[in-house]
């Protein structure tokens, strides 16, 4: 299978963010159909298409948009979770960079079909560039009559803003995203309530993820059938993955649901770099479990496959790490991203993420011992059930892969210091 | 009624209430850092987990299913849930001390402990701190974190209270009683991570009059109050339950002593008074109890005992032609009572009266500006003198005026409380009367001058009743050991009652 370029379609051009060159193509007709179509009927389609959500948890997005209660009084809003802050993942930036009015007009679509009143597309802090493209395309979207009050004569009306955050990684979280945009610190909500029924400001809100949103205008133009039949019995369409790392030739491609390992990563990206051999694969963000070559070696690339295989999609970041990879100096990186970006809410994360940066450190700079290793196991065991968030699972989970996998690796770095 | 089983036990409910507060309200431990009844729940200590589990119900007859034992079959959440935050709901099933549930605690208590400098030996906490009783009763000895444990810099937050925020534990009491009790955002979470600190704006201190509630809250030592600090350790110190004296909203407190001293107050919940809090300025006003207490009967300056003085006072009385009667609202109503019976109907004086401070005389019975505990009247038993009829009768004088000139009458009986040795002003002319005898609880300069002066013992010693600025009638027992041959005013009064009837 090549890529199959949906959203991804034209975004070569340099005049892709324009709204004019988006109308050349088939910028906005969806978002015409959808007017005319009865809310229900949008989101069936989107049921249909079997779309799951882009932002690491794949949960069903049509089945998201039925939580929603259309006939509650009052403001109900909607949030696109544009806070792309996986380390390994620069999907959204590309969208958010060369296709903004993509996104902008499956958000629109998406608000006729909920009966949502306004959206607020949170970018990350770092993201200064790809805000100003988006403020551009939704004033561009404004002039056209495709924001504001009663869009293209439909009686509809919906306002988009724009909420440029802090930096934090927490903040992807679409519960500390919520109270991030309220003003509040970045810090994730009990759950119950969900957002759909207590989101932002305490009104029903629905979350999404760039390429979820981005995803829907071709759905409701091409039906949902005929996106799901893109991709595997489970999770339907095209998937946008950036691949990074010890690849000949990184970036973001956009393939199929279901596309096997091997053709993704030897004839898309081009295999390893340098004519190296492969020895391991994050497939889905530095908070998945790491693959071995092994292992990721039958997999295809989509939600259930990954889980099989070990690890999770996630998000879609493949970071590629060759054999001259010291998975030691690689675990010590990823846990010294995660002791600094808790948020220090909960016992177990404020306390468990900087212990376990403590003990790679020391065994990374050679004061490690032996039963440190067993020590991860036991004190995740601890981490992961009991944290507010899935924060804590984010750094438990990879740590554990890399012990499990590489546990030589580690031992190695322990006994050199021994033998010392 | 929708029922709860919790550890076995079936509990009735009704509403909505939290998994947790049924529990400790049918005495099922479940431990705890964050939550706080009064306050939002934050859910962050992860303390109070338990199981939450459903029955299972046979999908044909709708009947519980049973295994071989007869026991409910129940699936239970994957999951420790946390109670402060689970709604109770019917036929719920929930598990306090299961296996799993203690491995959980112990976890979440090795991550506390962790960074926790355990400096108990220094630690004005220690013996009422729950981190430690939890650490024993959970605990084990040995920590397995053996990297460098966090600090922060020491910062002056307030000046009622002293941070130790290396003793800190996250759980965010003390930031969510500032901003929704008390409405000031002065104090809250800052930077993240296991950097998360709790703290003031940079160069800025709290200033509100609630920090010592903060100081109760505060599961561990790190936030002490700065009154008391190095001052006793707390397993030295006996407890009794009384009322705060300081203003005319009567929160009910606890006082702590050692011997005949008061070491600190602190709020005891009332539901109807104070809720759980109490103001600093009640909190820290208690050293009047302990300072210039008189302990012996006065005539003419002689030390003598109660039946000499109340002898030589009923001679006096018996034979003054006017008499001026200066009350306290810091009295007892039974005091008070008595008082009156003795002045309006015994003697029959209309010169008589308690009130001493504005919110007396305008029967104000308002809180001061923005504060949720403090009246604006100083004393705590305005409503109870008032009721008892400590006012001039037909052609009296008031407090103030005999103050002003004592010698418009011929005897100025007057008792000085604590507020009223606050305004020396008030009395400095007493000296003038032709005769004085003076109750009070304290040493003063007047006792030179009075006929008779009698040792009255505090409020904290003797039992009685105030009436509170909202009409709540609330009785109190005597916590401690009253000084030397002090005696309770009613009694005094009754005896002198008892000899001129």
């Amino acid at each position: 299978m090549p890529e199959k370029r949906i959203i991804m379609d034209k975004m070569e051009d340099s005049r892709s963010p324009l709204l004019e060159f988006y109308r050349s193509g088939e910028g906005y007709l969806a978002l015409e159909k959808a007017l005319k179509m009865q809310p229900d009927e949008i989101i069936n389609e989107v049921k249909e298409s079997k779309l799951r959500g882009r932002g690491g948890a794949g949960f069903p997005v049509g089945m998201k948009w039925t939580f929603i209660k259309r006939e509650l009084p009052g403001p109900k809003y909607l949030i696109c979770n544009a806070d792309e802050g996986e380390p390994g993942t620069f999907k959204d930036r590309e969208i958010l960079l060369k296709k903004p009015h993509m996104m902008i007009e499956g958000m629109i679509i998406a608000a006729y079909a909920m009966g949502l009143d306004a959206g607020y597309i949170y970018v990350r802090g770092e993201f200064a560039e790809p805000c100003g493209k988006v403020d551009y395309a939704i004033e561009e979207a404004y002039a056209a009559g495709y924001l504001g009050n009663n869009i293209l004569g439909s009686g509809f009306s919906f306002d988009l803003y724009t909420y440029l955050g802090a930096g934090a990684y927490i903040c992807g979280e679409e519960s500390a995203l919520l109270n991030s945009l309220e003003g509040k610190q970045g810090m994730p909500r009990l759950k119950p309530p969900f957002p759909a029924q207590y989101g932002l400001y305490g009104r029903p809100t629905t979350v999404n993820n760039v390429e979820s949103f981005a995803a829907v205008p071709p759905i409701i133009i091409n039906g949902g059938k005929w996106y799901a039949d893109i991709g595997t019995p489970k999770s339907g369409g095209t998937k946008m993955f950036s691949i990074s790392g010890h690849v000949a030739r990184p970036g973001v491609y956009e393939i199929p649901m279901g596309t096997p390992w091997k053709e993704f990563f030897y004839d898309i990206a081009g295999g390893v770099k340098d004519k190296k051999r492969l020895k391991a694969v994050i497939p889905g963000g530095s908070s998945t479990a790491v693959l071995t070559a092994d292992e990721i070696e039958n997999m295809t690339m989509d939600y259930e496959s990954c889980i099989a295989c070990g690890s999770m999609l996630g998000s879609g970041a493949v970071i590629v790490l060759d054999e001259t990879t010291d998975m030691v100096k690689v675990l010590h990186r990823i846990l010294k991203f995660y002791a600094n970006e808790s948020c220090g809410q909960c016992t177990p994360c404020r306390e468990g993420c900087d212990w376990f940066f403590d003990i790679i450190n020391r065994i990374y700079y050679g004061q490690g011992r032996m039963e440190d290793l067993d020590m991860f196991e036991t004190l995740g065991k601890n981490i992961s059930p009991t944290t507010i968030c899935a924060f804590g699972e984010s750094f438990v989970t990879p740590t554990l892969s890399f012990i499990r996998k590489f546990r030589n690796e580690f031992t190695g770095y322990i006994e050199k210091r021994r033998a010392e | 009624m929708a029922s709860i089983t919790i550890d076995g036990k079936i509990i009735d409910f009704s509403g909505s209430p939290r998994v947790i507060d049924i529990a400790l309200e049918n005495g099922i431990d479940i431990p705890y850092f964050c939550y706080h009844p009064a306050l939002t729940i934050s859910g962050n200590c992860r303390m109070c987990v338990v199981e939450i589990g459903t029955r299972q119900y046979d999908q044909k007859t709708g009947e519980a299913m049973k295994d071989p034992d007869g026991n409910d079959i129940v699936s239970y959440m994957s999951k420790p849930q946390i109670s402060c935050s689970q709604t109770a709901a019917d036929g719920m099933v929930v598990r306090t001390r299961s296996e799993k549930i203690i491995e959980s605690r112990k976890a979440v208590l090795e991550f506390i402990l962790a960074n926790h400098p355990l400096d108990c030996p220094v630690c004005d906490q220690a013996g009422e701190c729950i981190l430690q009783d939890y650490a024993f009763q959970y605990g084990f000895a040995k920590s397995r974190f053996i990297e460098q444990k966090r600090t922060y810099v020491r910062q002056k937050i307030s000046e009622v209270m002293t941070p130790e925020m290396n003793r800190c534990i996250h759980c965010d009491r003390c930031a969510r009683f500032t901003s929704e009790i008390v409405h000031d955002h002065s104090f809250a979470r800052t930077k993240r991570g296991n950097r998360l600190e709790l703290a003031a704006f940079p160069g800025k201190i709290i200033t509100h009059n609630y920090q010592g509630n903060m100081v109760d809250i505060c599961p561990v030592g790190a936030l002490t109050l700065t009154d008391f600090r190095f001052k006793s350790r707390t397993w030295f110190l006996k407890f009794g339950l009384t009322l705060c004296a300081s203003c005319g909203k009567g929160c009910n407190v606890k006082v702590s002593f050692k011997d005949s001293r008061i070491f600190r107050l602190k709020p005891v919940y009332n539901e109807k008074v104070n809720g759980y809090w109490m103001c600093d300025y009640g909190r820290l006003r208690y050293e009047f109890l302990n300072t210039n207490r008189r302990d012996t009967h006065l005539v003419k300056g002689v030390k003598t005992n109660l039946a000499e003085a109340v002898k030589t006072a009923a001679e006096i009385i018996r034979t003054a032609s006017s008499i001026g009667v200066v009350a306290s609202a810091a009295e007892s109503c039974e005091s008070c009572d008595a008082l009156f019976n003795l002045s309006a109907n015994i003697v029959q004086t209309p010169h008589i009266d308690y009130r001493i401070e504005d919110a007396q005389v305008k029967n104000d019975h308002s809180l001061r500006r923005e504060e949720l505990l403090l009246a604006n009247d100083p004393y705590p038993n305005s409503s109870g003198a008032e009721k008892s009829g400590l006012l001039p009768g037909h052609g009296g004088m008031t407090a103030l005026e005999l103050l002003a000139d004592p010698r418009k009458v011929d005897l100025l009986i007057v008792i000085l409380d604590d507020k009223i040795l606050e305004h020396p002003d008030l009395l400095q002319n007493i000296s003038g009367a032709g005769n004085l005898i003076i109750a009070s609880p304290f040493i003063s300069k007047w006792d030179a001058a009075a006929d008779v002066s009698f040792a009255l013992k505090s409020y904290t010693e003797t039992s009685g009743s105030f009436i509170n600025i909202d009409g709540i009638k609330q009785n109190f027992e005597p916590v401690m050991p009253p000084h030397g041959d002090a005696e309770d005013t009613a009694v005094i009064f009754n005896k002198l009652a008892g000899i001129l009837r």
